[in-house]
């Protein structure tokens, strides 16, 4: 093939298929910060909750926070998307939405991660701050606010934003189960025309248009949190 | 919540988890393999004195970071069959998971190289080493030392990945657990006893990791 055939090859997308491409790419977007905006309020919480020394020695919350942990950070996405949609309806009657469970498992996922993230970000702050912060007659909230979270904040930044790009990335699994986002709509393109790679190619780049100014913008910051030091 | 396990079905296909864990777990290793060798060549890419190297190197590792798995291995699954080219769905699902491991590590390499400081090169070259010789004992072994945890946690990420398999058809342990659903509607138990398959791997693999680091690199625990 000359190279004009190619990329007339690549470009035979209609633009009615850009459009419903483009409108995919809307909603991942949509789904990608509602999944990151939930996931990270509870993954907070939930590290919040482990980083406390009380915690670890009230046995059976530790562990209940210990297999949620260990469960969403040792299976893979795809198979908690699965047992979300088909396996919770089963159990507890509840007919779960395609919409509520690809929001429901992307967000305890993302919540997973982030929750790590959190800990370590809490327990690497040293106890003498928090000694400090009492002695100086601080309530423990105003320590956690004042001098404890301004230090673990620089630390939980860096990967907190690798853990939003991977979500963003990983919300092309939620189509297996049929939400309509980016990467379904790539794969129906596809069956309906014949022609498979160009909408997935397609999809790569917007995909790639997505998370490329994000992954930029995280290099920046992590320098800047660097060079403060 | 009137649901009455049942396990019995389950414990009659063993054979299929085994089959499936089997598969999965030389999906994770090839995928490690072929990520380590594809690694080390872009991170010396990245540092080598040819522009060209530098720039390839690091758009590849750009594209390979930031568009999905999924996206990556639809395009290598119909990409290689619109080049006409008859390549089996496993092979495929190990080129695409192999190639955006390496793209990860590539970064994670590039770290460790950078930390390698020139004057351990310059002793290097002073004890009479040959180039291959320097790059070998003196550059790859102690950066991939350095960065030996983020390898490892790179290994638990691609045994994690290696379910999107299932999606082209390749009988991973999650094809095994949504075919086995599917015919027995068992799904709950199903589902338990492959999350708990997965959650041992990935433990294992941990172990394994630590158990490697102290190995072959004995020199950082002394």
């Amino acid at each position: 093939m000359e190279f004009a055939d190619i990329t007339r090859w690549l470009f035979r997308l209609t633009p009615y298929d850009i459009l419903l491409l483009l409108k995919g790419a809307l909603v991942t977007i949509a789904l990608s910060a509602g999944a990151i905006g939930l996931g990270s309020v509870f993954g907070a919480v939930v590290g919040w909750i482990r980083s406390l020394h009380i915690i670890k020695r009230v046995r059976p919350l530790w562990w209940l926070t210990s297999i949620y942990v260990d469960t969403v950070r040792g299976t893979p996405l795809l198979l908690q998307v699965y047992f979300v949609y088909y396996a919770i309806p089963t159990l507890t009657g509840i007919d779960t939405s395609v919409f509520t469970a690809g929001i429901a498992t992307l967000a305890l996922f993302q919540g997973g991660y982030v929750s790590e993230a959190v800990r370590t970000g809490l327990e690497a702050i040293d106890r003498t701050q928090w000694w400090a912060g009492h002695s100086m007659g601080m309530t423990y909230i105003q320590t956690l606010r004042y001098i404890v979270l301004p230090q673990a904040i620089r630390i939980i930044i860096p990967p907190f934003i690798g853990i939003c790009l991977g979500i963003i990335k990983d919300t092309s699994l939620v189509s297996t189960i049929g939400f309509i986002e980016l990467s379904f709509r790539a794969k129906s393109i596809g069956t309906r025309t014949l022609e498979t790679l160009p909408p997935w190619l397609f999809a790569a780049g917007l995909y790639f248009v997505i998370c490329y100014p994000i992954s930029r913008w995280s290099q920046r910051i992590e320098a800047h949190l660097k060079s403060k030091g | 919540m009137g649901y009455v396990f049942h396990f019995q079905s389950i414990w009659n296909s063993r054979a299929l988890f085994l089959s499936g864990v089997l598969v999965t777990l030389q999906l994770a290793l090839l995928t490690m393999l072929i990520g380590t060798i594809l690694g080390i060549i872009g991170a010396v890419a990245r540092n080598s004195q040819v522009r060209t190297a530098r720039v390839v190197s690091s758009a590849a590792v750009e594209i390979l970071r930031n568009t999905p798995m999924l996206v990556q291995l639809y395009i290598w699954y119909f990409g290689v069959g619109a080049l006409g080219v008859d390549v089996p769905p496993y092979w495929c699902v190990v080129i695409a998971m192999g190639v955006n491991n390496g793209g990860y590590l590539t970064e994670i390499i590039r770290a460790g190289i950078e930390a390698i400081k020139t004057q351990q090169i310059k002793g290097g070259i002073s004890l009479g080493m040959s180039g291959f010789q320097v790059f070998r004992y003196v550059i790859i072994k102690p950066a991939i030392g350095i960065v030996f945890p983020a390898v490892s946690n790179q290994f638990v990420i691609s045994l994690l990945v290696s379910a999107l398999a299932m999606i082209i058809g390749v009988q991973d342990l999650t094809y095994q657990a949504v075919y086995l659903q599917a015919h027995t509607f068992r799904s709950i138990e199903t589902y338990i006893v492959v999350i708990i398959i997965y959650i041992i791997l990935s433990k294992a693999i941990v172990l394994f990791s630590e158990y490697l680091d102290r190995k072959l690199f004995k020199y950082k625990y002394i």
